[in-house]
């Protein structure tokens, strides 16, 4: 059975059966909004930063750890977009040249912050509230849990962080995986396996 | 189907993409293997922990960060952008030809008041015209010079003669002399020989009128300007080797006028740093005698030169026939 169908995504994440029809017309939408800047519309350029605000962001988020970092990251993420937007060709989706730019944005960053280090992470702010169901103990321990998580994450090397944040955590396909990386598919799905055993490894009983 | 190969397909298992058969096998070793049901539940809570990370808010203040952001980037790229233009753009024409005149007559004016920067041809010019006036004076300091050391009555009554003149005409030479610089180091060199190919005097050269007086009046015997001139060369590449140079040499119209020996002149600028092995040398050829105390080579003189107004004049020793 076709888990993907089964469990549905959470809101900013993509990839299920029911939300391929919205992606379609997100595509469209996103070209409109390209075509319309490009005509001179600011605001235009506005409607796509709070349409993808929320996935760069995490993804920054994810792969940086840090929020201060992720929100930096994500801010010239987009100014790069402004900047670029006038020699975009749709050769690709706009999706796919936007999370292009984030993991290079935070791939420079990543090699510069490895020169300056944070003495502390700055904390993120959470979208979701704690949930109802869970007693004050058990959510800690999730918390718990998904900073275990996120700190095997950030222990990665920096291509498997990659496509585990890319294909794990924000739930592309592989071929949207692959566009962004330019890795071929099944280079993907190998580098996906190593990263998930040494994830697996490294968080062995605490999961 | 073996658990290696099931292990292997846990991914594509995991993502349902694998075709019906082969998951129907997948889950019919699944059920006889616990070791690989437990490899599989693990899989399961990676990915469902990793779907499940909470995702981070967008802050508030996001778009108009990066408004902000942008406002700022092109600020700088204005700022930069001003200096970056060339000026002929954003000047008129007009304003730009006023400002390169007004620029050009600043500069001739300037060329013009004393004490500013000369181009080299103006400044080569100057330096002659200054080497030619103090050329006279050389004449006149040395003359002074040998009679305040001999005390020849001669040459004191030719001293004299100079004193004679009035205020105005002494004046009017000093002022022709008169720079922006110290006044030349003079420097009197008295050979006892004249040539430095032969121990002897020249008899070929005959004595000039001057030379005659000269004679007569015992302070300076016998004055050769053919020989000297041959000194005068070897001084001068004395002066070359040292880093010097020779302005100007002269042996005519020094005595016309002073009615001196017609000794023979070196006007010659030397470094500094070189004034005192340059007086070392010099004195291995005669007796030297200098206007004034030499100036040290300090430190503080590195890179300045020195002016220098050296007078040859033979004096055969005592005792001796120069003819």
């Amino acid at each position: 059975m076709d888990r993907k169908t089964q469990e549905g995504r959470k809101n900013g994440r993509v990839g299920s059966a029911g939300e391929s029809e919205a992606r379609g017309d997100g595509v469209r939408n996103d070209a409109a909004l390209v075509e319309r800047f490009r005509g001179g519309d600011i605001a235009a350029f506005d409607a796509l930063v709070l349409r993808h605000q929320e996935k760069i962001m995490n993804l920054c988020f994810r792969m940086l750890g840090d929020y201060e970092d992720a929100k930096d990251c994500a801010q010239d993420t987009f100014i790069k977009v402004y900047r670029s937007l006038g020699g975009f060709r749709f050769e690709s989706a706009f999706s796919t040249w936007l999370y292009r730019i984030a993991v290079n944005t935070c791939k420079n960053r990543l090699a510069s912050s490895r020169k300056r280090k944070r003495l502390t992470a700055t904390q993120p702010e959470f979208a979701d509230p704690p949930s109802p169901l869970l007693t004050p103990e058990e959510e800690m321990e999730k918390r718990e849990r998904e900073r275990e998580l996120q700190r095997a994450i950030e222990a990665l090397r920096e291509d498997f962080r990659t496509l585990v944040v890319l294909r794990d955590v924000e739930g592309l396909s592989y071929e949207e995986v692959s566009r962004i990386t330019g890795l071929a598919l099944g280079t993907v799905k190998s580098k996906l396996a190593r990263a998930r055993d040494r994830l697996r490894a490294d968080l062995k009983g605490r999961l | 189907m073996e658990c290696r190969r099931v292990r292997s397909l846990a991914d594509d298992y995991l993502d349902g993409a694998l075709d019906e058969t082969t998951r129907n096998r997948v889950e019919a070793h699944l059920e006889e293997c616990e070791g690989c049901r437990i490899e599989l539940d693990a899989a399961r809570r990676y990915r469902d922990a990793a779907r499940d990370l909470p995702r981070v808010k967008v802050p508030s203040d996001f778009l108009a960060g990066v408004h902000d952001r942008l406002d700022d980037e092109t600020a700088r790229r204005k700022g930069w952008a001003i200096f970056s233009k060339p000026l002929a753009i954003t000047l008129p024409f007009g304003v730009a030809a006023a400002a390169v005149a007004a620029f050009a007559l600043i500069f001739v004016l300037d060329l013009n008041r004393p004490g500013s920067v000369k181009p080299p041809e103006r400044e080569a010019a100057l330096e002659l015209q200054a080497a030619r006036e103090e050329k006279r004076e050389t004449a006149e300091s040395a003359v002074r010079f040998e009679n305040g050391g001999k005390k020849s009555p001669p040459a004191a009554g030719r001293a004299e003669e100079i004193r004679a003149k009035s205020p105005s005409e002494t004046s009017k030479d000093r002022d022709t002399t008169a720079g922006p610089g110290p006044e030349p180091l003079a420097i009197t060199l008295v050979l006892d020989r004249p040539s430095p190919a032969d121990g002897t005097a020249t008899t070929s050269a005959e004595p000039s009128p001057e030379a005659g007086r000269a004679k007569g009046a015992g302070t300076v015997r016998a004055t050769e300007p053919e020989p000297l001139r041959a000194r005068r060369d070897e001084l001068a590449s004395m002066i070359a080797s040292a880093g010097g140079r020779v302005i100007e040499t002269g042996d005519e119209g020094v005595s016309e006028r002073t009615h001196a020996e017609g000794p023979v002149t070196v006007l010659a600028v030397l470094p500094a740093s070189e004034l005192s092995g340059f007086l070392d040398r010099l004195a291995e050829l005669g007796q030297t005698r200098t206007e004034r105390a030499v100036p040290l080579p300090e430190s503080t003189n590195a890179g300045k030169t020195y002016e220098l107004r050296i007078r040859l004049i033979y004096r055969p020793p005592e005792g001796s026939d120069t003819r």
